[in-house]
């Protein structure tokens, strides 16, 4: 099945319906970083061109629906996006970030932003007896040297 | 107040970075006499990247959310949740639409115990305006957030990046970009002659009081709101903040 017809099938987006006028690049706060172009994403969808789509750029999209809100003809970018990390999901398994998500959420059903950070970085989260999980977290607010503490783990979590 | 009765989700980091936001969320909705209970035992929204991996996934996520609820109106004050939660189908209502639609800024200006003449830099950051189906407001030329922000005594000021993205969503992709435009947006807000920054967004107010560089305080919309309500300065959670918040900000 064409790529076109998969997007359509998962999120109801009919990218044939674009006439690259480009309006949704000219929005784009991402535009231009790695090679990111949401136009050109949907030519290389239209014209099936896996290995361009799935060089992995369209997750570099923020999601800020600047472009959806302009496109002339109501395309919904993100969507696009999303569809296609579902397809690649499926072939290929999450990517770092997204599995740092997924195993938070399935062991805790709730994700603490920092654990989650460390994980995406590869980083093995048991092994951190320093980050504090998210019901201790109230502390942290209560002595000065603590929220220190906290600030300088997340900056080095979030930081790499 | 009508009876209805809010279920309020605070959203994850509501829980760890951004607990001042949960705690005024609730100090607001009680003194303007709402009804409402916490779901503290609904799962993450999963975000975004819940819906990269399983847009399946995501939409039985946020039934779930739905199903805790139960029949009360199920409001979050984090964009973030409250956009993944409507593309996901629940009926979910941001807390600011609730504030200035339901509740109504004239009725909160009429509760004011105490006047707010600061500012203020009303930053709206994507994902309550956008996609259209989903905006609280004018997607790219909202008003109510300073409607509220006028109610309390405030004075907002235009800024460049009010209705742009913090940089949030890919700050695990690509740190150095992200940070960079949590930096633009306080800057933008600095040069337009703000004295703070409000946000109305877990996420956002993350990105801005953690990365913004110290360029502004940046404070979440119910903080203002909970002070103009007669909340005593010492409960609304500012020291909490990464960014410093000097307390001459809120005049007593
Ligand atoms: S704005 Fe819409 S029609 Fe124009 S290039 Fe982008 S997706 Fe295509
Ligand atoms: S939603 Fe994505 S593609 Fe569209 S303007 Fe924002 S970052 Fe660019």
């Amino acid at each position: 099945m064409s790529l076109a017809k998969r997007v359509l099938e998962i999120s109801g987006q009919d990218v044939t319906k674009c006439f690259q006028c480009a309006e949704c690049t000219s929005s784009c706060p991402s535009a231009g970083l790695d090679g990111f172009y949401p136009h050109r994403l949907i030519r290389a969808i239209l014209l099936d061109l896996r290995d361009e789509v799935f060089r992995g750029d369209y997750k570099l999209c923020m999601h800020c629906h600047l472009c959806s809100v302009r496109c002339p003809v109501g395309l919904n970018f993100p969507e696009v996006a999303i569809a296609l990390s579902n397809v690649e999901t499926k072939e290929r398994g999450p990517d770092n970030v997204e599995r740092a998500f997924i195993s938070e959420l399935s062991k805790r059903a709730f994700v603490n932003p920092a654990r989650v950070a460390l994980s995406a970085l590869g980083v093995r989260v048991l092994a951190l007896a320093g980050l504090r999980g998210l019901k201790l977290a109230g502390m942290l607010a209560e002595s000065g040297s603590v929220r220190e503490e906290y600030r300088r783990e997340v900056a080095r979590v979030v930081r790499g | 107040m009508s009876g209805d009765e809010v279920a309020y989700y605070p959203g994850c980091s509501a829980l760890t970075t951004e607990r001042p936001y949960l705690r005024t969320a609730e100090v607001v909705l009680e003194r303007l006499g709402v009804p409402h209970r916490l779901i503290d035992d609904a799962p993450c929204c999963g975000t975004v990247e819940l819906e990269m991996v399983d847009r399946q996934a995501s939409r039985r996520v946020a039934e779930i959310v739905a199903e805790v609820a139960g029949g009360a109106t199920l409001v979050t004050g984090c964009s973030g949740c409250y956009g993944t939660l409507r593309r996901g189908g629940a009926e979910v209502t941001h807390l600011i639409e609730f504030l200035g639609r339901r509740v109504g800024a004239e009725e909160i200006a009429r509760r004011v115990v105490r006047s707010w003449p600061v500012k203020v830099a009303p930053y709206y950051g994507c994902q309550a305006l956008r996609p259209r189906e989903q905006a609280i407001d004018d997607p790219e030329d909202p008003q109510i957030l300073e409607e509220l922000m006028s109610a309390v005594g405030a004075e907002p000021v235009d800024f460049r990046m009010r209705v742009k993205c913090c940089g949030g969503p890919i700050l695990l992709r690509r740190p150095e970009y992200a940070k960079q435009m949590a930096r633009s947006v306080l800057e933008s807000a600095r040069d337009a002659g703000a004295e703070c920054v409000v946000t109305i967004c877990n996420l956002c107010h993350f990105m801005l009081d953690f990365y913004g560089g110290g360029i502004l305080p940046v404070l979440h919309a119910t903080q203002p709101i909970a002070y103009a309500l007669g909340e005593p300065i010492d409960d609304l959670g500012l020291e909490e903040h990464f960014t410093p918040v000097p307390r001459g900000l809120f005049r007593p």
